[in-house]
């Protein structure tokens, strides 16, 4: 396995991985990224493009968390 | 002095009493949801809800402005009953033409398109449209088409989640204009024949006049029909391709029961509601034809009011006209007499007006 190039891909990948934050809107957001992601990947928006609406997006699905936190029950 | 109760009160009451808490109640319950942010942190504690007032909406509004969901929706819409409730009514013309009998045709051809379910159906597309083992791209790969992703591209999706289910839609709409052919009374295709009317004439002037109630009734559902398409999208692609397939109710679907955010989703159906009941997506023309309550023979001549009164009436009003023709046909001095008075030649449909083009003329006195 160690010689097998195809495996050390995932290999090189699994350096890179982070655990997904625990928060409820998580699933939401993941979606999003997919959606902009694929946006980009056909070449229908640039980049940068897609990751200012991908932030606007979070952005306004994290909105009642943070009024959770300022209230002091999140 | 006891107030006597109307006794249809009485009769009424307990299906009121199931209205108010069955429909009305909830109703009113879903509008004061929508003025909220009610989603799953507000399930777990109450205190978590906040009043929002029409922020939902300004929010849905918002997305419809931009195209995202909603625009892309009503263009889409308006383009599918465009293209598909007149080709559909035609296949009911045509059926009507070959004149086979309805007990024959309607259960094997058309039921079965009605009764299947529909996400057998759009189960059915969807492996038609597989972007590797779909017959779609093996027609393509037939022609010499580059393979085409039917379902991924944005470009495709729509006209393909949104046209595939024609089968349902063309069936139902062949099937509603079916009895407003049979109700075309015989004698008036006759009257038309012995005054010398072609088969064009027979047609344009008294086959479409007659159903244009049932035309505008066709458009009228076509297009409630596909502003509320849901099953086809959330199987083929759930709203996918760059959300060019996100229909409004998947979208409120999305929202609700996806994301839980219930006020949201509530605001979208408030919309939905709403375009729907403005008759929004609805094309110009058999609109006003509709509002009109007749079309046809009334919207050609808006201005005479006994005409309209006459035509809105449906077939009796082409009926007497052309018995009116073949009456004056017979006397053709009378005819004369009445070509004369412009007055009320024209207070006649049109029905006559085009009749008199396509008849031969008398032989001088």
């Amino acid at each position: 396995v160690k010689t097998d190039a195809r495996a050390a891909a995932f290999w090189t990948q699994l350096q890179a991985v982070q655990a997904t934050p625990k928060v409820p809107e998580w699933e939401r957001i993941a979606a999003r990224l997919s959606h902009h992601l694929e946006l980009a990947v056909r070449g229908d928006v640039t980049l940068d493009a897609a990751l200012a609406a991908l932030d606007a997006d979070v952005d306004a699905i994290l909105e009642k968390r943070r009024w959770l936190r300022a209230k002091g029950q999140g | 002095m006891s107030r006597r109760v109307d006794p249809a009160w009485w009769l009424v009451g307990p299906a009121l009493a199931i209205l108010a808490v069955f429909f009305l109640g909830p109703v009113l319950a879903s509008f004061a949801l929508s003025l909220t942010d009610f989603d799953v942190y507000a399930i777990a504690d109450l205190d978590r809800l906040r009043f929002v007032g029409a922020g939902n909406y300004a929010r849905s509004s918002r997305a419809r402005a931009s195209g995202s969901p909603c625009g892309t929706r009503r263009t889409s819409c308006s383009s599918a009953v465009r293209c598909r409730s007149p080709s559909r009514s035609g296949a009911a013309l045509l059926l009507d033409a070959a004149r086979r009998p309805v007990e024959a045709v309607l259960p094997d051809r058309a039921l079965p398109a009605v009764v299947t379910t529909l996400v057998a159906v759009a189960i059915v597309w969807r492996a038609l449209y597989h972007p590797r083992a779909g017959h779609a791209r093996w027609l393509c790969a037939k022609v010499g088409i580059a393979p085409i992703d039917w379902l991924g591209d944005p470009l495709w999706a729509m006209p393909r989640s949104s046209c595939s289910p024609s089968g349902r839609t063309s069936a139902s709409t062949c099937s509603s204009s079916w009895p407003g052919l049979q109700s075309v009374p015989e004698r008036l295709y006759e009257a038309a024949r012995l005054d010398g009317a072609g088969p064009w004439p027979r047609f344009r002037f008294v086959t479409l006049p007659v159903l244009a109630p049932t035309f505008a009734f066709v458009v009228v559902t076509t297009t409630i029909g596909y502003l509320q398409l849901f099953a086809e999208p959330y199987v083929m692609t759930q709203g996918r391709a760059g959300e060019r397939t996100l229909s409004i109710v998947l979208l409120m679907y999305e929202e609700g029961f996806r994301w839980w955010n219930l006020g949201a989703a509530a605001a979208i159906a408030f919309v939905l509601f709403a375009i729907i009941s403005r008759g929004d997506g609805l094309p110009a023309r058999p609109r006003r034809r509709a509002r009109r309550g007749g079309g046809g023979v009334s919207a050609r001549l808006p201005r005479d009011r006994s005409t309209r009164r006459v035509a809105s009436r449906g077939w009796r009003s082409s009926h007497a006209a052309l018995w009116m023709v073949r009456r004056r046909s017979c006397r053709p001095a009378r005819r004369r007499r009445c070509r004369s008075a412009g007055s009320r030649a024209r207070r006649r449909s049109s029905t006559t007006r085009a009749l008199r083009a396509h008849r031969p003329r008398p032989a001088a006195p």
